[in-house]
């Protein structure tokens, strides 16, 4: 019985075979490894995004809550501003769209909220910081909303 | 075994280690950024501090804001006070604290906070 001749490729042959399996690898691992980098960069981007939304909701509602909204009275020394206890008439005069433009966002929503009661802003990003009623010395939230 | 046959098995290899560190790298890019969470709860606690020594925390109003705090004087007799009083019961994860210096009628103290989500 002839036993079967075992394969001997030329050099040539050996090297065309092996470059073109090693190509079909490259090929995948650039295909693979461009859509992974795509996702990776699109996530990167939105969590950048969220992050940038949240941090002009923080910076909004700490003005509000330690000066923009704030009772103040003259002392000796000037202005005096009471962080934490919201004056109501100087809060309903704020101007939510000079408050958007002043922290570089689209819009902003503010609102006063007593306990319990539902808050009625919405938007991208929203913090609520806790402050008291200079008027009544009522404890209340500042609602505010960013998008 | 052929030296083609040894270059294959050798890219084969390459390939799965590329493809595992691929795989790695984009598991970990997808994990959920952290933000300002962390900031914004601490930020909150110093409100509630300012709103004890300003008018007194209550429970219903601690609770309205999905959040624990736990009062607690440094070097008082008294125990710990939980806002709302439920909290006592839960695990405080990822608790933010603080003292602060609360003056009320009955006098000053040190107060050391905590805040964590209920």
């Amino acid at each position: 019985m002839a036993f079967p001749k075992r394969f001997r490729c030329e050099k040539g042959q050996a090297f065309s075979i092996d470059a073109a399996v090693a190509a079909v690898l490259v090929l995948t691992l650039v295909v693979v490894g461009w859509r992974g980098i795509s996702v990776a960069a699109g996530d990167a981007s939105f969590a950048n995004s969220r992050v940038s939304l949240q941090a002009k909701a923080l910076a909004l509602a700490d003005f509000l809550v330690k000066q923009g909204a704030v009772y103040s009275s003259d002392g000796a020394y000037g202005k005096a501003a009471y962080s934490h206890e919201i004056d109501s008439e100087r809060f309903s005069s704020l101007d939510s769209g000079e408050l958007a433009r002043v922290v570089g966002a689209r819009s902003a929503c503010v609102e006063l909220l007593r306990a319990g009661e539902a808050a009625s802003c919405s938007g991208g990003a929203c913090v609520k910081r806790a402050a008291v009623l200079h008027e009544s010395g009522e404890a209340c939230f500042v609602e505010v909303c960013v998008e | 075994m052929s030296k083609g046959q040894a270059f294959s098995i050798e890219a084969l290899f390459a390939l799965l280690a590329a493809g595992s560190l691929l795989v790695v790298a984009s598991l970990h890019s997808r994990e959920r950024s952290e933000g300002l969470e962390r900031l914004y709860e601490y930020e909150l606690l110093n409100d509630f501090l300012q709103v004890e020594s300003k008018a007194g925390l209550n429970e219903g109003f601690v609770s309205s804001s999905g959040f624990c705090v736990k009062l607690e004087e440094i070097g008082g007799a008294g125990t710990a006070r939980f806002l709302p009083s439920s909290c006592e019961r839960s695990e405080p994860a990822g608790m933010v604290s603080a003292t602060r210096v609360i003056c009320r009628e009955a006098g000053c103290g040190k107060f050391r906070a905590g805040l964590w989500r209920d």
